[in-house]
């Protein structure tokens, strides 16, 4: 069954990612786009690390593709965010939206 | 004419290290994943840089790898290093039996060649340990199937633990003006404390006499060294095996 506790930090980001990419959400993908839009630099076994979690959870479900000459033959395996997964990004949103709610973050952090 | 240079392959040491520590289910994936950006990498940049790139992936990407074997079943790990310790510990005196029976049953020639005794008891029990230690580690390899590292990591430090805290045990006593003279139930090195190139004896504590050849801990570590090994072989021969398939 689903969890209904809110991602944390990492798992939010590959999340967010997955429904970024769409059909094209693999290790490669995932870990660039995260890499790209973040400025952090991810290992593809965080990212791994992470998705497992998730797909133990119901968040996440993947495919194994079929084998490319560019990835010496080897076979890539696509993850796609399930409706509990999308359910779990919103309620993520929520919250951290509801915590930040008419605070001026500007002079807080000044 | 020059020949068009061949295309830069992944450090082999590197690959190899990870697939040591990769299940099945996620070796595929995942090397495909380095070998794809690893390509990428050397042709933006530079074989050089890719080599490094490779490098530095592999070595953040183990512990990521050992946490889904921990996570994914804790219990097969926990009852896997218990009865891998439990092994080592049973079958630890094996050497020294294999040793003296076949000094028995040679007893004229050990007497008239006094120096082959005095090496195969220095050099081949802590030799017969290791080869234990290696046999353990087959063992744990085998039964945590997919998680051969992991399982053998978690006894080799439990073994070198143990090792080190007894060593710490005895030169503590020293200094207290006691010792404790059944290390059997400390450590798992004894017999270097019984046999051995050299007598040791405390002089506050004259009736008590130490014959040792090395500082036990150093057997320890290597038992503890030795319990990899035993796994990595395991798993390089699955690697094999999966490659080959």
């Amino acid at each position: 069954m689903p969890s209904r506790e809110n991602l944390g930090e990492f798992e939010h980001l590959v999340l967010l990612a997955l429904l970024r990419l769409g059909d094209e959400a693999y290790g490669v993908t995932v870990r660039q786009e995260i890499a790209a839009r973040t400025r952090r630099d991810v290992s593809i076994g965080a990212v791994y690390a992470t998705l497992d979690r998730m797909e133990k959870k119901g968040y996440v479900r993947s495919q194994m593709g079929d084998p490319t000459p560019e990835r010496g033959g080897k076979r890539k395996r696509f993850f796609r965010i399930t409706a509990s997964g999308a359910a779990a990004v919103n309620r993520t949103h929520r919250a951290l939206k509801s915590m930040a709610e008419g605070l001026r973050l500007a002079e807080k952090l000044s | 004419m020059n020949s068009p240079a061949s295309p830069a392959r992944p450090p082999r040491l590197a690959s190899w290290l990870l697939g040591l520590f990769l299940s099945d289910d996620l070796a595929t994936p995942i090397a495909g994943d380095l070998f794809e950006e690893f390509s990428e990498v050397s042709r933006l940049h530079s074989p050089r840089a890719a080599r490094r790139w490779y490098w530095s992936q592999t070595l953040k990407t183990i512990p990521h790898i050992m946490w889904i074997g921990v996570r994914t079943a804790p219990l097969r790990l926990i009852l896997t290093t218990i009865g891998g310790f439990l092994l080592l510990s049973a079958t630890l005196n094996l050497p020294e039996w294999v040793f003296f029976a076949v000094v028995n049953n040679h007893c004229k020639y050990f007497l008239m060649h006094a120096s082959a005794y005095r090496f195969w008891l220095v050099n081949g029990i802590p030799i017969g340990w290791s080869v234990v230690a290696a046999a353990v580690g087959i063992s744990i390899a085998l039964l945590a199937r997919g998680r051969e590292m992991i399982a053998s990591l978690t006894l080799s430090a439990l073994v070198a633990a143990f090792s080190i805290g007894t060593s710490a045990v005895f030169f503590l006593s020293l200094n207290d003006g006691w010792a404790i003279t059944d290390w059997r139930a400390f450590s798992f090195t004894l017999p270097i404390l019984r046999h051995g190139s050299f007598v040791f004896s405390l002089p506050h504590l004259p009736h008590v006499i130490f014959a040792f050849h090395e500082p036990f801990f150093i057997t320890g570590l290597l038992q503890s060294v030795m319990i990899i090994a035993g796994a990595v072989l395991v798993r390089a021969i699955n690697n094999f095996r999966f490659a080959a398939a």
